[in-house]
């Protein structure tokens, strides 16, 4: 058998804004096709950590590898599908069609000179049909509910058949019939093989449906497997979240 | 007046470039519209009065140079103006406006100060302020022609970096240096834009033919593509039929082209609400197959 690259490697990572640290000494992997839930109190660096694995901020110390290649190197980003945590970061009032936004997603791995044609087209309706908003195609994107939009980008970000999906607290604002129906939609891409790294503050949820949990709150507190988590979770999150965790978080 | 335009030179040209900046100002006036930068087509046209300021005064000054046209300085100055903005710009990324309100003094400033000294407070300068018909030459035409296959080309090749630049920066993951490529490209095609509108409608109301047509644009398009056409076709509408008028009624064409963009601008939006008013008055059927699919 042979060891397949990991498909993101961090080694000892550390990066501060201005002089406050975020993150210090930040250690783990993925695997091809692994389910990786990040929790974290609010503030404990996240989505910092995101935005250095997707190369938007640099670390200060230590190395980020993306498919076996160190970030800089790294040129295929059209293999990263990327939903940000604030789905309202976009141009609210720009006059596109929901057709249109999730097509963007192919843009950035499409040569200038390439046509945007029927295969492409295809390529839109079906990642639409996977997050169920095929209806709403011609519909204006800042006509649609924030939930809706979210769905839109989820679909911006398959359209490009990534490699790695990176959520950042993407069922933030859907309700909880769209939150099954979302987990539903992302095992199934589990299933294919897709590797995931989600961001969430569900921690009930997370550890039933992942294969590896990281607590991070500057430091990683935790890094393993979601049974060992859920053995020792008072212990991990009063750790993490200091001794008032659980005012941070949702019961269900 | 069609026998006039097939026989006046200048008329001709004035005919030709108002129908290819009819093109080019709402091509490149959609991304500055949506990127939040309208104010910043304002600094540029701005510094480029400025520019033109120091030909007259360049001109008055070291006579030999006469073969330079002030236009052409004041493309420069838009030029380099726009490279001013940027860095300003990134200083204070959150209150990104009122950098312009600086370089907008600074340059109506820095004009005033040339025009004084070229002693050119006179007519021609009214032309450079406000447009005018007879100060187009066949070279100006030529230079529109070029300006307009530059932008062109750069949209259609640059349209998707663009696009999801403009949409939504963070999310889009391109990579650095293919933002800064466009960005940098794209704020020089603005420059080189401002220029050669500034010729026909004038320093003044250079920015309005940028923005006033994809207004209206935006009003009525239903997507993005549609945006760009009922663009264009505005700004077709408002600058030929302003150079019409103008011409006819001997009024100022730059004027005359942004009065008649405002008032169809108006026009637009009563239509619009008119039409909304009468649709909702009508009974809506709401589908009530709202699956919940993920
Ligand atoms: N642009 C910035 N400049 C300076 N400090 C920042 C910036 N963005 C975030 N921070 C700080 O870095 C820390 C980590 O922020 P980050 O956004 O990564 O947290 P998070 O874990 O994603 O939180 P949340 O759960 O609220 O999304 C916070 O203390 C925040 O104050
Ligand atoms: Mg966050």
């Amino acid at each position: 058998m042979t060891i397949k690259t990991p498909v993101l490697d961090l080694e000892n990572v550390s990066f501060s804004y201005d002089r406050k640290p975020v993150l210090e000494d930040i250690n783990f992997g993925i695997e091809p096709g692994e389910f990786v839930g990040l929790v974290g109190p609010n503030g404990s660096g996240k989505t910092t950590l995101i935005k250095i694995i997707l190369g938007l901020l640099k670390a200060n110390h230590g190395e980020v590898r993306l498919f076996g290649q160190p970030l800089s190197k790294f040129k295929k980003l059209s293999w990263i599908g990327y939903v940000s945590q604030k789905s309202n970061s976009f141009n609210s009032g720009f006059p596109a069609t929901v057709f249109e936004v999730v097509s963007m997603g192919l843009y950035s791995q499409m040569k200038f000179y390439k046509w945007f044609g029927k295969k492409e087209r295809l390529k839109v309706w079906e990642a639409l049909e996977k997050v169920g908003m095929e209806d709403y195609a011609k519909q204006n994107i800042g006509r649609l509910s924030g939930g809706q939009q979210q769905r839109v980008f989820i679909a911006r970000a398959l359209v490009r058949n990534p490699k790695l999906l990176i959520l950042d607290e993407p069922t933030v604002g859907v309700d909880a019939k769209s939150e099954n129906a979302f987990y539903d939609l992302i095992e199934s891409m589990h299933k294919e093989k897709l590797a995931i790294l989600l961001v969430s503050h569900d921690i009930g949820t997370i550890t039933s449906k992942v294969d590896k949990v990281l607590c991070l709150n500057k430091r990683l507190h935790y890094h393993g497997d979601p049974k060992q988590f859920e053995m020792n979770r008072q212990e991990i999150l009063t750790d993490a979240y200091g001794q008032h965790f659980e005012l941070l978080e949702h019961h269900h | 007046m069609l026998q006039d335009i097939l026989q006046v030179d200048f008329l001709r040209y004035a005919f030709l470039s108002g129908i290819m900046i009819g093109i080019i100002c709402p091509v490149i006036g959609v991304f500055i519209v949506l990127r939040k930068m309208s104010l910043m087509a304002d600094g540029m046209s701005h510094m480029a009065l400025s520019g033109i300021a120091a030909g007259l005064a360049l001109q008055r000054y070291l006579p030999f140079l006469y073969f330079i046209n002030p236009f052409y300085i004041g493309m420069l100055f838009s030029v380099l103006g726009s490279f001013c903005i940027r860095p300003l710009m990134k200083l204070y990324p959150f209150y990104r406006e009122f950098v312009i309100p600086i370089i907008l003094a600074s340059a109506i400033g820095l004009s005033v100060v040339f025009i004084s000294l070229a002693d050119a407070f006179n007519k021609d300068l009214f032309g450079y302020l406000f447009g005018s018909l007879i100060t187009i030459s066949h070279t100006d035409f030529l230079v529109v022609l070029i300006v307009l296959v530059i932008v062109l080309g750069f949209v259609i090749l640059c349209y998707k970096p663009l696009l999801i630049l403009t949409f939504d920066e963070e999310g889009s993951l391109v990579s650095k240096r293919g933002k800064q490529v466009t960005d940098i490209l794209f704020t020089m095609i603005v420059a080189l834009v401002v220029s050669v509108t500034m010729n026909i409608v004038g320093v003044l109301l250079v920015s309005a033919m940028m923005i006033i047509p994809v207004a209206k644009g935006m009003q009525l398009a239903k997507s993005f593509k549609q945006v760009f056409i009922y663009s264009i076709i505005f700004a077709e509408f408002d600058i030929i039929g302003g150079l019409v008028v103008s011409y006819q009624f001997n009024w100022s064409t730059g004027g005359t082209i942004v009065v008649l963009a405002f008032v169809l601008f108006m026009i637009v939006l009563l239509i619009k609400k008119t039409v909304q008013s009468i649709s909702r008055s009508k009974p809506v059927s709401y589908s009530s197959d709202e699956t919940v699919k993920f």
